[in-house]
């Protein structure tokens, strides 16, 4: 089988006319506070005013909040020690959330200012963090903080973004060439298990567009939750599209699914996923030669 | 009237809840994968593929020690 070479990716440091990433990211900070005036951070787009009283999907406002701040070692083998900041609101409404409220409730969690957030950040990497791993809920929909912490880390530090890929043309203007790696939901292999688990229309349109995206700008790790009862209609029609459109990206098929906050409402995800599934799921990885990571 | 008091919010400096999934046929699942946390679980079950690496990755990143020499 041909394999699709991708393309090179930009070198890490310097890019832009010699500018470095932090100075990259504070020159795009302020316009992205302003683009807050008519968020269209994500495919939802809302359009609404969040610097004044306006609220879209996400609920978010103009702040943001940190939920949780520490070193985590759940992500992949090649991502960990990762200093994981994950920022409260989603523009998604998973049922099957692991994170819960902190997730759907940008009211939740601390105010941390960026340079204080950043300076703790740059101590853990000091303390053997191997990355910084931005995720939430979804980072996007906070491209103001995101952009401002980032301008205050080292050029060094190996930057992980944590993304449902639900964003926008214009987050992926205000992101690109910034974070090292982009490790990726592909969470439904079709419009209608996303909208019936986590109320998202257009999905498969909106995700596929973002992975192609990104896999031309970063090191991309594609994500699958595997969900009982979901292997053919969502593992498999994941698997194969990736196999025929990012043959080699790396993906990473996580199989520990939790039934947390209200997976219970749907009457398939009250339990994980057995055994069975998981050696099947494995069994497709294998058959469409996936490049599969840990 | 006075004001209501909000609803306390979680200190992301305080500790962090995580929890652990014994499922029938002896999968363990993990959450909020902590260093403490994932070295426990690794100890519990050396056997499982998933936790040990992640608290050797732990061990493998730790800084080295600074070395210098006392003075005479």
């Amino acid at each position: 089988m041909a394999v699709r070479t991708l393309p090179v990716r930009r070198q890490r440091g310097l890019d832009w006319v010699g500018q470095s990433r932090a100075a990259l990211a504070g020159a795009r900070a302020g316009a992205a506070r302003e683009a807050l005036r008519e968020c269209r951070f994500c495919a939802h787009d809302c359009r609404v005013n969040r610097l004044g009283s306006d609220l879209g999907i996400c609920r978010a406002g103009a702040e943001t909040r940190v939920f949780s701040a520490q070193v985590d070692l759940a992500d992949e083998l090649e991502l960990i020690p990762a200093f994981a900041v994950a920022l409260s609101g989603c523009d998604l409404r998973c049922a099957f959330c692991i994170s819960g409220g902190p997730s759907w409730n940008p009211g939740l969690g601390e105010l941390i200012s960026p340079t204080g957030l950043a300076a703790q950040a740059t101590a853990e990497l000091a303390r053997g963090a191997k990355t910084i791993l931005f995720e939430g809920g979804e980072p996007t929909i906070h491209l103001p903080y995101l952009l401002d912490v980032v301008s205050q880390l080292p050029d060094s530090a190996r930057l992980v973004l944590k993304t449902n890929a639900y964003g926008s043309s214009v987050s992926r203007a205000l992101l690109h060439g910034l974070f090292d790696v982009w490790c990726a939901d592909y969470k439904f292999g079709n419009d209608a298990c996303a909208d019936r688990l986590a109320r998202i229309p257009n999905y498969t349109q909106v995700v596929r567009e973002n992975l192609v995206w990104a896999a031309c700008q970063s090191d991309l790790i594609v994500r699958h939750l595997l969900m009982p009862g979901h292997i053919a209609c969502c593992w498999q029609p994941v698997a194969a599209w990736l196999a025929a459109e990012l043959p080699g990206v790396k993906v990473s098929l996580r199989t520990g699914f939790w039934p947390a906050w209200q997976s219970r409402r749907h009457v398939e995800l009250t339990g994980p996923a057995t055994a069975a599934e998981v050696r099947r799921a494995e069994a497709l990885a294998k058959e469409f030669q996936l490049n599969l990571v840990h | 009237m006075s004001k209501p008091l909000s609803k306390p919010t979680p200190s992301v400096t305080a500790p962090t809840l995580s929890e652990v999934l014994i499922l029938g046929d002896g999968r363990v699942l993990g959450h909020n994968l902590t260093p403490e946390f994932t070295a426990l679980l690794a100890a519990l079950n050396p056997a499982d593929p998933q936790f040990l690496p992640r608290a050797e990755a732990v061990a493998a990143a730790q800084p080295e020690p600074s070395h210098h020499t006392c003075p005479p």
